[in-house]
């Protein structure tokens, strides 16, 4: 693939499935249309460049895979898959540049980390591996019925990463974790899951006995707490605010920098 | 009792043992219950920032010993409390399933005999591994005088074991723990070092020999509660990982529970930096390749409260820097304060590609706050910083004072000690200096 002689600049709109994504790259090599940005049509917003709506193809997204895994090799193309489950905003054009320098560069360009666009790409996915390894642990069932739900909120769209451990571990439990964020779910049995993209669900409620296992949990983590060793600030950078509303041990918990009363 | 009553006694009486990592072992789901994963895992974080990994609890708090700094010692009089195998068992199952926990920690006070006391704790594990299946992370304590079959079979059935070796050194065990003894601690945990060592040999020969504590062995031993110097327990922990191939000695701020002539007062503060500084000198032993007494001395004793270990070494060593960012070995780059093994990686990663310059680390994530008194990129130190003890020791000690270390009374005591360096004219010199370049 040559480098090409854009000369109009546009927005691409795609169905943001990473197939989509791929076409996008295909289409930056095969049309002289340089994209501004790549917008997910689920979020994209009218404005006054001109919009190339990018068709998804899975024989270009395949040829474009290919390209990828035979010049920059598996690492990289590992690497940019799970790019895209990132937060990073605006992530399709840097994953674009670093396709483009990959194919330039070979596969060491995942060790251009002075590269804007490789160190900010490396910024995004290691984020990406931090919070779905404390998803390991932030993930709380509760049982309804013969089934174990969860709902989660992470910032990264974690569940592909995630989804393998808890099949493994709880292989004799049919589970159901639910990310409201990015509306999908993993719903497994007998080791077989699935991920799925959910609309509105409605999670069953919690059960008084479920309540109860709750409250016992909860007490264990109120006794194991030194309070000679108090240290809110501390809980606070392992454990932000904005996972607590899923925790049951933290309903009723107050962030406060003063040791509790005692009674 | 109700099973509610009983977790709160048994918790809180087991709060104090610092170890909860889930770490160490690697295991694959077997189609039943549970897995382990050898980074660990953290649930959730206590009020005090700890992680919560292992259900916590002593099996009992009922207990024939009397160790002077211990809440649940026989003199005490507190409530006491007593799980059967059973429900230790179904509880752990019932928090698993729920990802509340990695799995279980199991400790105890000593009832009739440690022997009898580990075959309790022992039923407990049996349930869950043999009965139910559970193939999640469990961590047993041996207790002080267990013989060596017991230790064998929990062994098997575990994935760390653990003695505490509870104080710094004998005069102090002897006195503090009169029912424990040195030989009660150390001989259990030679027999734990031989029997890994065996099973590592037999599972070379044949692939399903029984794996014994595949995660290995720990200890942990309180500090503030006897005063043994900072280098003595710094050298007794090195001492444990290379004789006993140990994979981590855990330290525990001593909390006073108890009033006794031979403790501290009970309104004394737990040594909290103390305890920090030397989970630090302890990291530079496990991972950095320094030895105890690179880190601290006889003469030296005492870790700087101002300054953390590797700091500290590397003012005391300045004739070694600054280094080359560009050119210098892994090991050295390993050396200088604030950079990190996954820095160190990076930079040798980074440094093939292009050469580096102070912009190129910032974009690594290297944090230079500390490490700018010790590198040069491509022969130049950062731009207004210049590589001098003086001048380094000067804003070292200041930062540390914004760290989010609330320093102990006792501890800013010590502060004396330590002589601040003296503000001389160069230096005030060169600081006007660069106010005037600011503005
Ligand atoms: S043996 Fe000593 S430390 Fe252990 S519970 Fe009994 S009194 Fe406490």
């Amino acid at each position: 693939m040559s480098e090409l002689n854009h000369t109009q600049q546009v927005i691409y709109v795609y169905d943001g499935s990473f197939e989509g994504f791929l076409c996008c790259i295909y289409n930056y090599y095969y049309n002289r249309l340089k994209p501004v940005q790549i917008a997910s049509h689920m979020n994209f917003v009218p404005s006054f460049y001109d919009n190339l709506m990018i068709e998804t193809d899975f024989e270009q997204a395949y040829r474009v895979r290919f390209a990828i895994e035979e010049k920059i090799g598996h690492y990289n193309l590992k690497f940019l898959t799970e790019c895209f489950y990132t937060c990073l905003e605006e992530k399709e054009m840097y994953m674009l540049r670093y396709v483009i320098k990959g194919f330039k560069t070979g596969p060491r360009i995942k060790d251009m980390l002075t590269d804007n666009d490789v160190s900010i790409l490396t910024k995004a996915h290691r984020h990406l591996e931090r919070e779905s390894h404390h998803f390991l642990g932030f993930v709380r069932f509760y049982k309804a019925g013969d089934v174990y739900v969860s709902k989660i909120e992470p910032k990264n769209c974690i569940l592909p990463l995630i989804a393998s451990h808890f099949a493994q571990r709880f292989a004799n439990q049919q589970f159901m974790i639910y990310d409201a964020v990015h509306k999908q779910a993993v719903i497994s049995m007998n080791r077989n899951y699935h991920i799925v993209n959910v609309e509105d669900i409605q999670l069953p409620p919690v059960s008084e006995d479920e309540k109860q296992m709750q409250r016992l949990w909860k007490n264990f983590y109120d006794t194991i707490a030194i309070k000679e060793r108090f240290n809110p600030k501390c809980r606070m950078n392992f454990m932000p605010k904005r996972v607590w509303v899923n925790l049951p041990e933290m309903q009723g918990e107050e962030n406060t920098t003063n040791l509790p009363q005692e009674v | 009792m109700n099973m509610y009553e009983k977790l709160t006694i048994l918790t809180d009486a087991a709060k104090y043992d610092v170890a909860c990592t889930s770490s160490g072992v690697s295991r694959a789901g077997n189609g039943g219950l549970g897995s382990a994963a050898a980074a660990g895992i953290c649930h959730s974080w206590s009020a005090d920032g700890r992680c919560i990994s292992l259900l916590k609890v002593l099996f009992t708090n009922y207990c024939s010993y009397d160790c002077a700094y211990c809440i649940n010692r026989k003199s005490n009089d507190v409530p006491r409390a007593a799980f059967t195998p059973r429900e230790l068992a179904d509880l752990t199952i019932e928090f698993y399933r729920r990802n509340y926990i990695e799995g279980l920690f199991i400790s105890s006070g000593v009832i009739k005999s440690p022997d009898y006391t580990m075959e309790q704790m022992i039923k407990a594990v049996r349930i869950l591994r043999e009965e139910y299946g559970f193939n999640g992370y469990i961590h047993s304590k041996i207790i002080p005088g267990t013989s060596p079959e017991l230790i064998e079979i929990m062994g098997t059935l575990v994935d760390r074991v653990s003695v505490n070796i509870e104080l710094p050194s004998e005069k102090s065990l002897n006195m503090l723990a009169p029912d424990k003894s040195r030989t009660n601690i150390f001989l259990p945990m030679g027999k734990i070092t031989e029997q890994k060592e065996i099973s590592a040999r037999n599972i070379v020969r044949y692939r399903h020999a029984p794996k014994f504590a595949p995660a290995g062995q720990s200890t942990q031993m309180i500090i503030g509660a006897s005063n043994e110097t900072d280098f003595h327990i710094l050298r007794l922990s090195q001492a444990l990982y290379d004789k006993y191939k140990l994979k981590r000695v855990f330290f525990s701020a001593y909390i006073p529970m108890n009033n006794d002539r031979l403790l501290p007062s009970l309104d004394t503060k737990p040594p909290l930096l103390r305890e920090h500084r030397l989970y630090q000198a302890d990291w530079l032993l496990r991972f950095y390749g320094f030895r105890a007494e690179e880190i601290l001395s006889e003469e030296n004793s005492m870790f700087n409260p101002l300054l953390d270990p590797k700091c500290n070494w590397a003012l005391n060593n300045m004739h070694m820097f600054p280094i080359e960012i560009n050119t210098a070995p892994y090991e050295m780059l390993l050396r200088v304060p604030g950079i990190g093994v996954t820095g160190a990686r990076k930079i040798i990663r980074a440094r093939k590609m292009a050469h580096l310059d102070f912009d190129g680390l910032k974009k690594l994530g290297i944090v230079l706050k500390r490490a700018q008194y010790f590198i040069t990129c491509k022969g130049k130190a950062m731009p207004y910083v210049t590589i001098d003890k003086q001048h380094a020791t000067l804003m070292l000690t200041s930062d540390s004072a914004k760290d989010n270390f609330k320093i102990t009374a006792e501890e800013t005591n010590q502060l004396s000690f330590f002589d601040m360096p003296q503000l001389n004219d160069r230096f005030i010199h060169k600081q006007n200096e660069r106010m005037v370049i600011n503005v």
